[in-house]
């Protein structure tokens, strides 16, 4: 407990000025594209967020994932503190811990996310029951994909002495997210791509009928198989990454 | 004679080089011990493998008589404190954030950060981000750290490097306090022998990775041999008198060096080479300084 408290105080609410803001962008833009929408549209309010959400968190989290974990990494690189911590603490624990704040973060800000959305949908005057199930889906997907991500970024962040590149790996992980969404939602094809894990936890996608000229969300089957190859994908990163660390010359 | 830090045939390797070799070191417990070495030596890395922050490829430490081993490193090194090469800070948080931060980790009540930024003068400081001070001070502040928890042990490298003169003679000076103050052992490494001297109790002397000498400073002076240095107006006559009557000389650069001799014995050979017509030019007795010991002991030049 001591050490995460260190480490939460190492931290100082950087973590939070990262992702507050986006939070807030992330809010404001769905919030500003529903409530441009007619008051048909507004029935499936919480629907078509769902596919708002994706898109966004797959636009915006990347990149401010590459920021967390470089600035997690740089904490200590730029004061030169691991060789100091090493001798007061094991250094599994330094890791673990701060994996575990960004955990709890993220966990923070998909929760809010979902709430936010709830929270817009009032505020709309939306009927629509607010599907939890569904968000559960969405947020715990995209909270399980931000660990890995945010893993991976560690990883470079370790091995790269340039915090430039990870970040620029994050930027590009950001344009893979933006255009994931523009091919079919269940082909299997983004397996390839960590960044578009986002898509395993889709609820619905979205179909527009040329000649009806209506949009619908047809539901799709849970993607039991993305889940286990996120999962294992997750675990192999946090391996990974830990020896990483652990082998890190101090 | 009880130690504080004992090393046994420690070694070291970075690729095919050793960067410490067969280490014996023992650091006699409450004295300075000056760890004297040319940059790169293999100071720095010995200190860390005293810490454990880099594994051994052989040898063995111990600290206050317990043997350090992966598994009981950070209960050992719970009596130590260390400064290692550049001081360890968040630039972000204040002085007294980075020495909250040390403490709850080695579970030290609070109340010792205000006597160890009274120990190392840094009270008026303290709310100050670190990141606005200066390397004086935050070398100052890493000293702080590393006395958080009262160590029996201290580890000190390097800790005057970068400061400026007024920085380096405050730094020796609570140095130099701490064994009564804190009744601690101090192991301080330095490449700046008149440093050393006027820090250290104790020394010992790495070169390339290899101990090569360790003992009280005294010890090491008593390396120093005096001898005498002659000039005359025609050396080569002056050596073969002196090397007639069995007095050992060799010519060096225009002057003849002679062993220690008597008063009586060096007023003899001086009247005889006036008779022999060898202008005596200038006669003075010479005994080798800690520099030129360093320097014969390692072969590198040192600064002082």
């Amino acid at each position: 407990m001591r050490a995460f408290l260190c480490e939460c105080k190492k931290v100082k609410g950087k973590l939070l000025a990262v992702l507050l803001p986006v939070l807030f962008f992330i809010l404001l833009w769905a919030g500003w594209i529903d409530s441009s929408r007619d008051a048909a549209a507004l029935r499936d309010f919480y629907t078509s967020s769902t596919i708002d959400l994706l898109e966004l968190n797959g636009i915006f989290l990347p990149v401010s994932l590459a920021v967390i974990a470089s600035r997690l990494m740089d904490l200590e690189t730029k004061g030169n503190t691991l060789k100091l911590l090493c001798t007061v603490q094991p250094k599994s624990s330094i890791f673990l811990h701060k994996l575990l704040l960004a955990a709890l973060h993220l966990f923070f800000f998909f929760a809010l996310e979902a709430a936010g959305i709830r929270a817009l949908g009032a505020a709309l005057g939306v009927t629509q029951p607010f599907p939890a199930l569904d968000y559960l889906r969405l947020e715990g997907v995209a909270f399980l994909t931000s660990l890995l991500i945010l893993l991976l970024q560690f990883f470079l962040s370790l091995r790269l002495e340039n915090q430039l590149y990870p970040l620029f790996v994050g930027l590009v992980g950001s344009f893979v997210g933006l255009f994931s969404m523009l091919l079919p939602m269940d082909n299997r094809w983004h397996y390839f791509l960590p960044w578009t894990y986002f898509l395993i936890g889709a609820p619905v996608k979205m179909d527009f009928n040329e000649a009806t000229q209506k949009v619908s969300f047809p539901r799709l089957p849970f993607d039991t198989r993305g889940l286990l190859i996120l999962l294992a994908f997750t675990a192999v990163a946090f391996l990974a990454v830990r020896r990483a660390f652990l082998k890190k010359e101090v | 004679m009880k130690t504080a830090i004992e090393t046994a045939a420690l070694t070291k390797r970075y690729g095919a080089a050793n960067a410490v070799d067969s280490l014996d070191m023992e650091v006699p417990e409450g004295s300075i011990y000056g760890f004297l070495g040319p940059n790169g030596a293999g100071k720095t890395t010995t200190m860390k493998l005293i810490l454990g922050l880099v594994k051994p490829d052989k040898g063995t430490v111990e600290v206050g008589g317990v043997a350090v081993t992966a598994k009981n490193r950070l209960s050992v090194l719970r009596q130590t404190g260390s400064l290692i090469e550049s001081p360890s800070y968040y630039g972000h948080l204040t002085g007294r954030e980075n020495l909250q931060i040390i403490s709850m980790l080695k579970d030290v009540p609070q109340s010792e950060i205000d006597e160890v930024l009274h120990t190392v003068r840094m009270e008026n400081q303290q709310h100050k981000k670190v990141s606005h001070y200066s390397l004086g001070m935050k070398q100052r502040l890493g000293l702080a750290c590393a006395l958080l928890g009262r160590p029996k042990v201290l580890l000190l490298d390097e800790p005057t490097n970068g400061l400026d003169p007024a920085g380096i003679q405050e730094m020796r000076e609570l140095i130099r306090s701490l064994p009564g103050k804190y009744e601690m052992t101090v192991l301080v490494s330095s490449h700046l022998l008149s440093e050393i001297e006027q820090m250290a109790t104790y020394t010992g002397i790495i070169n390339r990775g290899r101990m090569i000498f360790q003992g009280e400073l005294e010890e090491l002076r008593m390396h120093s041999q005096k001898h005498l240095l002659l000039r005359t107006q025609d050396n080569d006559s002056a050596e073969r008198l002196l090397k007639e009557r069995q007095v050992p000389c060799r010519n060096q650069a225009g002057v003849l060096a002679l062993p220690e001799l008597s008063d009586e014995r060096t007023a003899g050979l001086i009247a005889l080479l006036v008779r022999e017509g060898v202008g005596i030019l200038r006669i003075e007795e010479q005994q080798k300084n800690l520099e030129d010991i360093f320097l014969s002991l390692t072969g590198r030049q040192v600064s002082l």
